[in-house]
C-alpha cells in the first residue's frame, strides 16, 4: 500500500532538500505542469538551463510532445496516480549538434497533496541509466554473439550456480549430453549424463569447482553415457570461475564441446603411436639382443651414435665412445678403407655387402684381426635424406680360420697327390668327379690335365665297359675300401689300346660327419712285372712242355729196357733200370707241377669235372702208395662215401701230394693217419703226420708258390715247394679250401673241405 | 693173338716213334710210323688199326689232322689216339673227335692199355 507524501504547507521547508538532492528532482505545479522547481543535477540530466524554470513542461520540453514520457506525465496530472517506469527510452534533443539521442532513464513521477487532498504538484525524480542500458544491450550483443559462436563451432554453454547447485544449460549442451530436459537442472541430472567411469572423476570436478580459488579456468574431458539413441561421446568441458565482490565464487560458467571425432582420432593415434613406441622399443630390443653387431654412424663424420652388446663384445669397447667420430676412435681403419665405403654408402644411399672380409683394430697397442661378414645400409630419415650408416656384422673368424686352416690341410693333401710318384686320382661326389689327379696317373691313363673337373665317364670313356666304374660306386656305396691286386686295364694309349696291370687301392674319404664325399683311387702300375711274370710262366711252360717230349722217350726207353732185360732173366739190371724208371718219374711229376704253376697263372687249367666216389679215390692212392711206401704205414678210417662232382684226377693228385707230404716230414715215423668227416655240407679229408711238425707263424704260408718250412734240417728235404701251392689252388677251383694243424715237433694234419655238389646245386 | 694190331705212331719227334715203335713192337704189334702229320691224309687201305698221333708236329696240327680223318667216311672208323704234352687235352681231342688222349709222358702199360680197348674196337 502506496503512502500518500503529505507536504507541509510550508514549501519553504521542501526547497532546499530539492536543491541540495544529487538526485535530480523537479517540481511540477498546476493544470498545466509548470516547472516549479528544479535542481542542478535534474538539469544537467536533461541537458537544460535555469530558464525553463516557470515554464510549463510542454515549453521547456517541445521534444517530449511526442514521447511516452510526455503522455506518462499527463496520466499522473489528470488522475493524481503515481508513475514509475524503468530504462524509460526517451529522445533527448542536443541544441549544439542539432541532433537527437535517445537515453534511458528511470522515472518517477508523484503526485503531491495537500491536506485537503487536492493535487498541487508533481515530484519528479530520475535517474539517467542510459550507460548502464547500453552495456547491458552491448552485453546482450555479445553473449548473442557468442552463443552464434558457440552454435557455429558446435558448443553448448552451462552455467553453475555454485550456491544453489543448479546447472543452467544451452539447447547444444542438451543435444551433446543427450539426457537433460529443460534448461536447468541439478548436479545430479548433469551425472547422470556422464559414462559411469567417468562419474567420479566428474563429481569430484564439480567439487572442486565450487571450493576453486587459484585456478580460475578449468577443464575435463568426459565421456557421455551411451544410450540407445546417442552413441559415446567425448565432450571437453571448459569453465571459467566468477566471483563476487568479496571474492567467494558465485558462478562457475563455460562450454561444452563434442571432442568426439579429435578423440577417436586422438586415441588412434595414440595406439598407432603406442604401436610404435612398441615397435621402435621393440626395434632397438632386437638390435641391443641380436646376435649380430649392429651400429648405427651418424653424419659425414661417422659419429658412433648406437652400438649394440654384440658391436661392444667385438669392438672391446664400451659406451664412452658413443657420440664419437669412428676414425677418432679407431684411427687404424682408415687405412682399411672402412670409412670410405661407409661414406660411399652414406653418399649413394647404395648398400655395400662384404663377405668374410678381415678387420684389425688396435687396443693398447695390441692388434686384433678378425674376418667379418657385414653390411652398410644407409640409415634414411625421410625417403629421401640419409642421415647415417648401420653397420650389422658378425664375426666369421673362427669359420674362416678353420677353412683356411682345412684349405691348408687340403693344399697339403693336393699337393701330397699331385707330387707323388705314385699314380693317383682323388673323385668327389657320386658322379665321380675328378678333383685331383697328378701326372703319373694322367700318363699312364694317356691324358692331360683337361680331365679334372670331368666325371670318370667323361674323361675316361674307354673304361666304361670294365669294372672300374662298379668298383667306384660300390666302394662309395658302401663305405668300404678296395685293394685289388693285379687288376686288369684296357688303355687307350695314343690311337691304340694296350692291357695294363694295377695293384690299386681304391679308399673312401670322409667328411668330418663320417659321410663319403669321395674315393683315393691309387694305382701301381705292375704291367711290366705281370709281363715279367707272363715271361717266366710262358717260359716255365714251354720249356716244361720241351722237357717232356724226351722224358717221353727217355720213358719209353727205359721200360722197354726194363722190360727186355726181365724178359732175359738179367734181373739185376733190370732192377737198376727200375730205379732209373722211378726218377723219370719224379722227373715228369716236377714238370708236371711246373706246368701247373703256369698254367694257374695264365688261368688256361682246364677242369675235367665229373661224379665219382670219394671214398673209392681214396682207397685207390692209398693202396698204391702203401705199395711203394717202405717206411710208412698208412691208416685209412673213412665216414661215409659222398659223390664228389670235381676233377677226379686233380682231386686224387692233392691226396697224393698230401700223403706223399706226410710221409716226407716225418722221417723215422711209421704211421700216417687218413680220416674223413661227412656232413650235409660236404666232406673233410685229413692226413695227420708225427713229424717235424710247421711254426705256427709259418702255417699260412706252407700254401704259397715256392714256400719251403725253413730250419735246421728243413732244407735238407726235397721239392721245389710247388705241392700245397698247386694242391690249395686245385682244392680252391673245386670249391673247397684246405688248411693245416701242426705243432712243431709233434706233427702236422692238412686238411680240406670239398662242399657237397648236390647240396650246393639245390 | 691171331693177327697182329696194326699200330701208326706219327710224330714229328724222332726219337718218341723210335722209342715207342720198339716198344710197341717187343710187346708184339704191327708198327709203321710217320714223321709228317699231312701223310695221314694220305692213308689207303688197309688202315692201319690204331692211330697214336700227336699234336704238336712241326707246322702240323694232329688235331686239325684228326679232326680231317674223321669227316672222311672211309678213313673215320679208324681208332685214334690224341697224344700231347699238355695234360688238359681231353677235352680238346674230344672235341676233334679222337678215340682217346694221352699225356706225354706216360707209362708204357697206359699206352699198351689204350691200344687194346681201341683195337678190340675193330
Amino acid at each position: 500500500m502506496k503512502k500518500q507524501l503529505f507536504l507541509n504547507d510550508d514549501i519553504t521547508t521542501l526547497l532546499p532538500v530539492i536543491a541540495e538532492s544529487p538526485v535530480p528532482m523537479a517540481l511540477f505545479s498546476g493544470q498545466d505542469n509548470q516547472i516549479t522547481m528544479v535542481n542542478q543535477a535534474w538539469l544537467n540530466t536533461w541537458a537544460k538551463d535555469e530558464s525553463v524554470i516557470n515554464k510549463t513542461v510542454e515549453a521547456a520540453f517541445p521534444e517530449w510532445k511526442n514521447q511516452p514520457i510526455f503522455e506518462h506525465l499527463k496520466q499522473v496530472s489528470e488522475k493524481a496516480s503515481f508513475y514509475e517506469a524503468k530504462e524509460e527510452p526517451v529522445l533527448i534533443y542536443d541544441k549544439e549538434n542539432n541532433s537527437e539521442s535517445k537515453c534511458y532513464f528511470n522515472i518517477n513521477f508523484k503526485p503531491l497533496f495537500d491536506k485537503s487532498g487536492n493535487l498541487w504538484a508533481i515530484l519528479h525524480t530520475c535517474t539517467d541509466v542510459s550507460e548502464v542500458v547500453r552495456a547491458r544491450k552491448r552485453a546482450d550483443e555479445a553473449e548473442k554473439h557468442i552463443q552464434f559462436i558457440l552454435d557455429s563451432a558446435d558448443m553448448g554453454s552451462w552455467d553453475i550456480d555454485i550456491s544453489n547447485k543448479t546447472v543452467w544449460w544451452d539447447a547444444k549442451c542438451r543435444e551433446l549430453l543427450g539426457d537433460l530436459k529443460g534448461n536447468s537442472g541439478t548436479f545430479d541430472d548433469l551425472l547422470r549424463c556422464i559414462d559411469p567411469h567417468d562419474t567420479e572423476r566428474f563429481s569430484k570436478a564439480l567439487e572442486l569447482i565450487s571450493s576453486i580459488a587459484a585456478e580460475k579456468t578449468y577443464s575435463i574431458t568426459i565421456k557421455t553415457r551411451r544410450t540407445n539413441l546417442s552413441p559415446t561421446k567425448w565432450l571437453e568441458c571448459k569453465g571459467r570461475a566468477y566471483y563476487d565482490d568479496d571474492g567467494t565464487i558465485n558462478r562457475f560458467a563455460g562450454i561444452l564441446h563434442d571432442i568426439t571425432a579429435k578423440t577417436l582420432i586422438e586415441k588412434e593415434q595414440q595406439i598407432i603411436r603406442d604401436k610404435l613406441a612398441l615397435s621402435d622399443q621393440r626395434f632397438r630390443d632386437t638390435i641391443e639382443q641380436a646376435p649380430v653387431a649392429i651400429g648405427i654412424f651418424r653424419g659425414n663424420e661417422l659419429v658412433i651414435e648406437e652400438m649394440n652388446e654384440e658391436l661392444i663384445r667385438l669392438w672391446d669397447r664400451d659406451k664412452s665412445i658413443l657420440g664419437k667420430p669412428l676414425v677418432e676412435v679407431f684411427p687404424e681403419v682408415e687405412k682399411q678403407g672402412f670409412p670410405k665405403l661407409m661414406l660411399n654408402v652414406y653418399h649413394t644411399g647404395q648398400a655395400y655387402v662384404a663377405f668374410e672380409r678381415e678387420a684389425s683394430l688396435i687396443k693398447d697397442g695390441v692388434v686384433r684381426s678378425g674376418y667379418f661378414n657385414f653390411v652398410y645400409t644407409p640409415v634414411k630419415e625421410t625417403s629421401t635424406s640419409i642421415s647415417g650408416v648401420m653397420l650389422v656384422a658378425t664375426d666369421v673368424t673362427e669359420q674362416v680360420k678353420a677353412r683356411l686352416k682345412l684349405l691348408s690341410i687340403e693344399n697339403r693333401f693336393r699337393d701330397f697327390i699331385l707330387e707323388s710318384p705314385i699314380p693317383t686320382v682323388f673323385y668327389v661326389g657320386p658322379e665321380m668327379h675328378i678333383e685331383i689327379v697328378n701326372d703319373a696317373m694322367l700318363k699312364i691313363c694317356g691324358k692331360d690335365a683337361t680331365i679334372a673337373g670331368k666325371t670318370f665317364n667323361e674323361a675316361l670313356p674307354e673304361l666304361h665297359d670294365q669294372p672300374f666304374q662298379q668298383i667306384l660306386a660300390d666302394v662309395y656305396s658302401s663305405g668300404k675300401a678296395y685293394y685289388s691286386e693285379q687288376l686288369r686295364a684296357v688303355l687307350r694309349v695314343g690311337e691304340k689300346t694296350r692291357t695294363f696291370w694295377f695293384n690299386a687301392a681304391f679308399k673312401p674319404v670322409l667328411d668330418e660327419q663320417g659321410n663319403i664325399f669321395g674315393i683315393l683311387n691309387m694305382a701301381v702300375d705292375i704291367t711290366s712285372q705281370v709281363q715279367l711274370q707272363q715271361q717266366k710262366d710262358d717260359f716255365l711252360g714251354v720249356a716244361s712242355h720241351e722237357l717232356k717230349t724226351p722224358v717221353t722217350s727217355i720213358l719209353a726207353y727205359t721200360q722197354l729196357l726194363e722190360r727186355s732185360l726181365v724178359k732175359n732173366s738179367n734181373l739185376e739190371q733190370a732192377r737198376m733200370v727200375e730205379k732209373l724208371h722211378d726218377q723219370v718219374n719224379r722227373l715228369t711229376h716236377l714238370i708236371n707241377d711246373l706246368l701247373d704253376v703256369t698254367r694257374f697263372h695264365s688261368g688256361t687249367l682246364l677242369f675235367n669235372e665229373e661224379n665219382f666216389s670219394f671214398n673209392q679215390l681214396i682207397l685207390e692212392i692209398g693202396e698204391e702208395l702203401q705199395r711203394i711206401s717202405e717206411t710208412h704205414s698208412i691208416r685209412i678210417s673213412l665216414d661215409q662215401d659222398m659223390i664228389i662232382h670235381a676233377d677226379r684226377e686233380r682231386i686224387g693228385q692233392v691226396i697224393i701230394n698230401l700223403i706223399t707230404n706226410a710221409i716226407k716230414y716225418s722221417p723215422g715215423k711209421k704211421e700216417i693217419l687218413i680220416s674223413s668227416v661227412v656232413d650235409h655240407t660236404g666232406i673233410i679229408f685229413n692226413v695227420q703226420d708225427f713229424g717235424i711238425g710247421i711254426p705256427a707263424d709259418k702255417q699260412a704260408k706252407v700254401f704259397e708258390q715256392f714256400y719251403r718250412v725253413s730250419g735246421q734240417l728243413e732244407h735238407t728235404f726235397p721239392g721245389m715247394g710247388l705241392g700245397l701251392f698247386i694242391s690249395s689252388q686245385i682244392i680252391s677251383r673245386a670249391g673247397g679250401r684246405m688248411w693245416v694243424d701242426s705243432t712243431e715237433g709233434i706233427g702236422s694234419t692238412f686238411s680240406f673241405h670239398l662242399p657237397n655238389y648236390n647240396e650246393n646245386k639245390n | 693173338m691171331s693177327k697182329k694190331l696194326h699200330v701208326l705212331v706219327a710224330d714229328d719227334d724222332r726219337a718218341i716213334v723210335d722209342a715207342i715203335s720198339l716198344y710197341l713192337e717187343f710187346e708184339g704189334y704191327d708198327v709203321s710210323t710217320t714223321y709228317d702229320g699231312n701223310s695221314l691224309l694220305n692213308l689207303v687201305s688197309p688202315f692201319p688199326d690204331v692211330i697214336i698221333l700227336d699234336i704238336w708236329m712241326s707246322g702240323v696240327d694232329g688235331l686239325q689232322i684228326c679232326r680231317q680223318l674223321k669227316q672222311d667216311p672211309k678213313r673215320k672208323q679208324i681208332p685214334i689216339l690224341i697224344m700231347s704234352a699238355s695234360r688238359d687235352l681231353k677235352p680238346s681231342a674230344e672235341a676233334a673227335g679222337a678215340d682217346g688222349s694221352i699225356s706225354k709222358p706216360f707209362d708204357m702199360q697206359e699206352l699198351i692199355d689204350h691200344i687194346v680197348r681201341l683195337g678190340s674196337r675193330v
